[in-house]
């Protein structure tokens, strides 16, 4: 396991190095000059230029190339152009934010998704069944951005039960609507697996074995049916959050919501390359490392799955 | 690997039926819900009040879209750092809500040498929030700092115009210019003239942290906190040397979408709704308990669409008046912002010296314009209308100008570009026609004049690259020339220059809609975006029921 | 045919097809031009007249919403196929020969994985200029990695097959095997994966719209709709509640599609994919 682990974790520089590079030269044929970006309308060319030798445009691209990837593996992810602060404490600052409205949204969607597939899984095709996975699909199907306006139009202006948008003092008030419109995405699908899985496992001998043993149909659930159909599910768990992780943009502008994600979008439109790439870095990392948590986990839910 | 697992899937058949109608229903519903939702009574559960009460009578809650870049008077240019630089920094002289030059570090001020020499006297009073006095040398150390090259300032033009900065004695500051500019006080009420105390931009500099992140001055905010992308704290500065704020705190929040800053102010979370985006200001102005909170304030702003004037056809000024006359002004502000402006004839708005109110539009002709169009071979190739991609109103005039046009045989294409492309493509001409909008940086017609249409700003603020003789004589000898009426006379000849040259087609001067909440007393809003220290205003929690309170 | 009898293939196929239909047919089921403006019917309501009301420059919402389909349908079909191209290219090259080519183009596939969804599109969008071929490019620049993670795992099992020994005895070329014997077996991942995707790029496109990219005016982009119209959702909510509801029925009917199609065609689940990437 740990040679897995470590060979995993070697493939990563490959990956980051294409990434990075990647980044960098995207950035940099996006049109437009970071100069306009960083001077007002009535900035001289003379200023232009000043500001583009300040920052380096001007020198050959393999240099600048050069130049930020010496840095990068000195752990050096520059100054934002727009702040003059470090990208580090940009990233670290707003990540937390990020990491707060994935992980609520992974809760709320695994509690509803989860719950949902579960009693679907036990009352197959019935009313409750179809129903169920009717609105599951219904969740997938409805933009984030228009399911957040609504869900703050009703839950905060109408009936005023929680606050519409912002971080405020961090409360749980103020997590609720962004996690939920984010969540959404996810419900369909696990709800979806959930009882594909447990429809079949349900189905498995041993099961109907510990039942005709006595054990209690609750247990049968919790304890045997559930362990099994984990996986799956895990893995769509896994990856969502990932995804989440790097792509609520679309919650946080509407919730205004100070994660990452909304940053980067100012970013971009800012031309603050050192933000972006650094940024996109992040998230790189972030995708493999929960990529290879899951994989782990696969061996320990299954002790079938060996990795050597 | 992940591939050795075999996944499992439903193994039983659906047999589930499902209505596609039924999603057609339940947006309908929705539909429904909204448009039923009367305008009246949604309050009435809350103490009868058609209004949430504030969260905290001593918090001045406000806010803006985009987090600010910078907190540094040298960095700033734009409108909301502008606004936020003037809370916590002083100026040799400030402007009021109605952009009126006042006294601010300076208690008076002398011109000599034909108004090319100001002597300013500084308020022995003055300090900073550090405890230290305000000195003549920190006016030359602020000063300089914007004019050095290294620190790159992308407002070193606002002082470019002064020659010499001397410190006569601690209280004595005189600055000589280049040549006499008339309008040169409200430079000086600019943010990027703010006083800086050196010690604290050392420190900062020393610490590797950017002034702009932990700004200290003169100012009555007391710069508090600043949580990116959520708000930005400021208190009141109690040592503060002039009249000091009613309210105890300042919170300038970061609300990233115009409908969900309605909904933070139905809730009562802010304090305004500035500016009402067009489509809800109908609902506002209508509102039987609303409209009363619901105010049109103007803006010293222009709108326009510039003409590439160095590419053919646009070099023409019949080919640029043709596209004029060929549409009605008036109907178009009508429709796109409500009419919340004013139609110009010229770039200088309503409220400046320059603008003249008897002036007329240019007729509008289409059949002339059409006759043109087919004589001039404007009809040949598509056009291209580069719109930047921020507001609706501006696509939606882009797209109201393609049919009009089309209606005198003028094919165009609209490109929407995201607005740093927009910068780079205006700047280096990529278009024929361009929308453009101009805010007051100081309240003065030269600053509409100058910086967009004299030949000297081609390459940096002249986008249309006009260039025209006449109209750069008249713009210098009306920056020369100090008597207020001879000088309000050379503004108009030369606005009405322009207009008649048509290097754009003038739109209007934009005015905004702005909703207060009822508790929230003696806010006025400014006439140019730094022109208030929001010093008047109080909060006064109105008798409802508060145990309605939440949060 | 027993495909045509599963209720999910029934509705999503009906809907799907309901949206074809709109898309080519719509110059002749609208009666308004969708970017006729009309300055005195401003937010009209729904009417007989203007069944979808009007927008905020007097232009009919249902006809917008018909021609919407056809930029929905375009971007997502055009993504979605170019995407499965790619990837069946790559999937079944990295597949069958293995090896280095195979540890090679897997790193790119990791790669395109990795970098962030959306930003990949914007940045797309970006350097691209505005429009929607940058949509179209940027959304296959970043669809074909799943497939090619699929296209791989059902080549590598299709080949170990006896046919292809046999075929591979009788001298055919790996180009031959290739089309003749391992792709035909993918045929119906690939369909799914199509079908489930699609949804997920029309969608990607109105979140583009959304954040001020894509389509450019006048175009009547699905996208550009919800997000104009949004701001005027208190005061005439059908501007963008019909091109929401049209967007999320178009997105359900494909989705429904998709599983139906793997109901029927993949009742083992081997194309189960996660999604490429959400928002």
């Amino acid at each position: 396991m740990g040679s897995y682990v470590i060979r995993r974790l070697l493939m990563m520089i490959p990956v980051l190095w294409g990434v990075i590079t990647i980044a960098f030269f995207l950035s940099r044929l996006a049109p437009g000059d970071p100069a306009d970006a960083m001077a007002g309308q009535r900035a001289s060319e003379e200023l232009r230029q000043q500001i583009r030798e300040q920052y380096g445009f001007d020198r050959p691209l393999h240099v600048q190339y050069g130049l930020y990837l010496w840095n990068v593996m000195r752990g050096d992810l520059g100054l934002s152009y727009d702040s003059h602060r470090p990208v580090t404490a940009i990233i670290m600052e707003r990540f937390p934010n990020t990491f707060r409205l994935a992980f609520s949204a992974m809760v709320a969607a695994v509690i509803l998704g989860v719950s949902a597939g579960l009693i679907s899984a036990l009352l197959p095709n019935t009313w409750y069944d179809r129903i169920t996975m009717f609105f599951s699909l219904l969740g997938i199907s409805t933009p984030v951005f228009w399911l957040g306006l609504l869900l703050m139009y009703f839950v905060s202006v109408r009936m005023r039960l929680l606050p519409p948008s912002g971080f405020g003092d961090g409360g749980i008030q103020y997590l609720i609507l962004p996690a939920i419109t984010l969540g959404t995405q996810s419900v369909a699908f696990l709800a979806r697996m959930t009882r594909a899985s447990m429809l079949e496992i349900l189905n498995e001998e041993y099961l109907r074995t510990a039942r005709a043993k006595g054990a209690s149909p609750f247990i049968v659930i919790v304890k045997h049916a559930f362990a099994n159909a984990a996986i799956p599910v895990v893995t769509i768990i896994g990856l969502d959050f990932a995804s989440y992780l790097s792509g609520s943009v679309l919650t946080e502008k509407v919730f205004s919501w100070p994660g990452l994600g909304r940053h980067i979008v100012t970013a971009i439109a800012q031309r603050d390359y050192p933000v972006i790439n650094g940024t996109v870095l992040f998230f790189a990392v972030i995708f493999i490392l929960i990529n290879l948590l899951i994989d782990v986990l696969y061996a320990y839910l299954d002790p079938r799955i060996r990795y050597d | 690997m992940r591939d050795s697992y075999k996944k499992n899937n439903d193994p039983t058949p659906s047999h589930v039926r499902l209505y596609p109608r039924g999603a057609f229903c339940l947006f309908m519903l929705t539909a429904l819900l909204f448009s039923c939702s009367g305008q009246d009574g949604n309050y009435a559960q809350y103490g009868g009040s058609f209004f949430m009460p504030p969260p905290d009578v001593d918090t001045l809650v406000l806010y803006d879209i985009n987090d600010p870049p910078t907190l540094d008077p040298a960095r700033s240019w734009g409108t909301f750092d502008g606004l936020l630089v003037s809370q916590i920094f002083s100026n040799l002289v400030r402007f009021n809500q109605k952009a009126e030059i006042e006294p601010d570090l300076a208690l008076r001020w002398e011109m000599s040498d034909g108004a090319r020499c100001y002597t300013f006297f500084l308020n022995p009073q003055a300090k900073f929030s550090n405890g230290r006095s305000v000195t003549a040398e920190d006016v030359r150390y602020s000063f300089e700092r914007v004019l050095d090259k290294d620190t790159a300032s992308s407002s070193r033009w606002v002082l470019e115009r002064i020659e010499t900065i001397r410190a006569e004695d601690p209280l004595t500051v005189v600055l000589t210019l280049k040549e006499p500019f008339a309008p040169f006080l409200g430079l000086l009420a600019m943010p990027a003239a703010s006083i800086v105390p050196r010690e604290e931009v050392e420190r900062c500099e020393r610490e590797g942290i950017p002034f702009g992140e932990r700004p200290v001055g003169s100012g009555p905010w007391l710069f508090k906190e600043w949580r990116h992308d959520q708000y930005l704290d400021f208190e009141r500065n109690e040592e503060y040397w002039g009249q000091k704020p009613n309210l105890k705190r300042l919170r300038m929040r970061i609300i990233s979408n115009a409908f969900t800053a309605i909904a933070e102010f139905e809730t009562g979370r802010i304090a305004y709704i500035n500016p009402l985006p067009e489509a809800e200001i109908l609902r506002w102005k209508t509102h039987p308990q609303w409209k009363k909170y619901t105010e049109l304030t103007n803006q010293l702003s222009a709108d326009m669409l510039v003409f590439n004037c160095e590419r053919a056809p646009w070099d023409k000024e019949e080919n640029r008046r043709a596209l004029c006359q060929a549409v009605e002004t008036p109907l178009v502000l009508e429709c796109v912002r409500e009419g919340a402006g004013a139609v110009i004839t010229g770039p200088i708005p309503p409220g400046l010296p320059g603008f003249d109110p008897d002036r007329k539009l240019f007729k509008y002709d289409p059949d002339a314009s059409r006759e043109l169009v087919k004589q001039n071979g404007l009809d040949k190739r598509e056009i291209v209308l580069l719109l930047p991609s921020s507001d609706q109103f501006v696509s939606s005039t882009g797209v109201i100008m393609q049919a009009l046009w089309k209606k005198i045989g003028v094919s165009v294409r609209v490109h929407q570009a995201e607005w740093v492309t927009y910068r780079r493509m205006l700047r280096e001409g990529e278009f024929d026609i361009a929308y453009r909008n101009w805010f007051a940086d100081y309240p003065d017609g030269d600053n509409f004049l100058y910086p967009l249409f004299h030949s000297s700003q081609i390459g940096s603020g002249n986008m249309a690259r006009f260039a025209d003789p006449e109209v750069d004589r008249l713009i210098e000898e009306s920056q020369k020339e100090m008597n207020p009426s001879r000088r309000s006379e050379l503004l108009t000849q030369a606005n009405a220059l322009v207009y008649e040259k048509a290097p754009a087609l003038f739109l209007w001067s934009r005015a905004k809609y702005i909703v207060t909440q009822p508790w929230l007393k003696e806010y006025t809003e400014p006439l140019i975006f730094n022109g208030t220290q929001f010093l008047a205003e109080r909060i006064e929690a109105p008798a409802v029921d508060l145990k309605h309170k939440e949060d | 045919m027993k495909a045509l009898r599963h209720p999910y293939i029934l509705t999503g196929g009906a809907i799907a097809l309901l949206l074809v239909a709109a898309a080519i047919f719509a110059p002749w089921i609208v009666s308004y031009e969708p970017d006729a403006i009309d300055l005195h019917n401003r937010y009209d309501a729904p009417s007989w007249n203007h069944w979808f009301g009007t927008d905020e420059i007097g232009r009919d919402v249902f006809s917008r919403v018909i021609h919407g389909a056809r930029i929905s349908l375009l971007i997502g079909v055009g993504a979605r196929t170019m995407g499965l191209i790619i990837g069946v290219l790559v999937g079944s090259v990295s597949g069958y020969y293995g090896g280095k080519i195979d540890a090679l183009l897997q790193r790119i596939v990791d790669i395109t994985m990795a970098f962030p969804f959306l930003l990949l599109v914007i940045s797309i969008a970006v350097i691209f200029s505005e429009g929607l071929w940058p949509v179209f490019i940027a959304l296959s620049a970043v669809m074909w990695a799943s497939m090619a993670r699929l296209m791989r795992s059902q080549v590598m099992i299709a080949k170990e097959r006896e046919y292809v020994a046999a075929a591979r005895a009788f001298g055919a070329s790996d180009a031959r095997i290739l089309i003749q014997h391992i792709l035909p077996n993918t045929y119906a991942p690939g369909l799914i994966w199509w079908t489930m995707g699609l949804a997920h790029a029309i969608m990607a496109e109105a979140g583009l719209s959304f954040l001020g990219m894509g389509a450019q005016p006048p175009t009547p982009s699905w996208g550009s709709m919800i997000n104009y119209g949004s701001q005027a959702i208190r005061v005439a909510p059908w501007v963008s509640l019909f091109p929401g509801a049209a967007l999320a029925v178009t997105v359900l009917g494909f989705n429904l599609l998709g599983e139906g199609l793997r109901d029927v065609l993949d009742p083992r689940g081997q194309s189960q994919q996660a999604p490429d990437g959400q928002q």
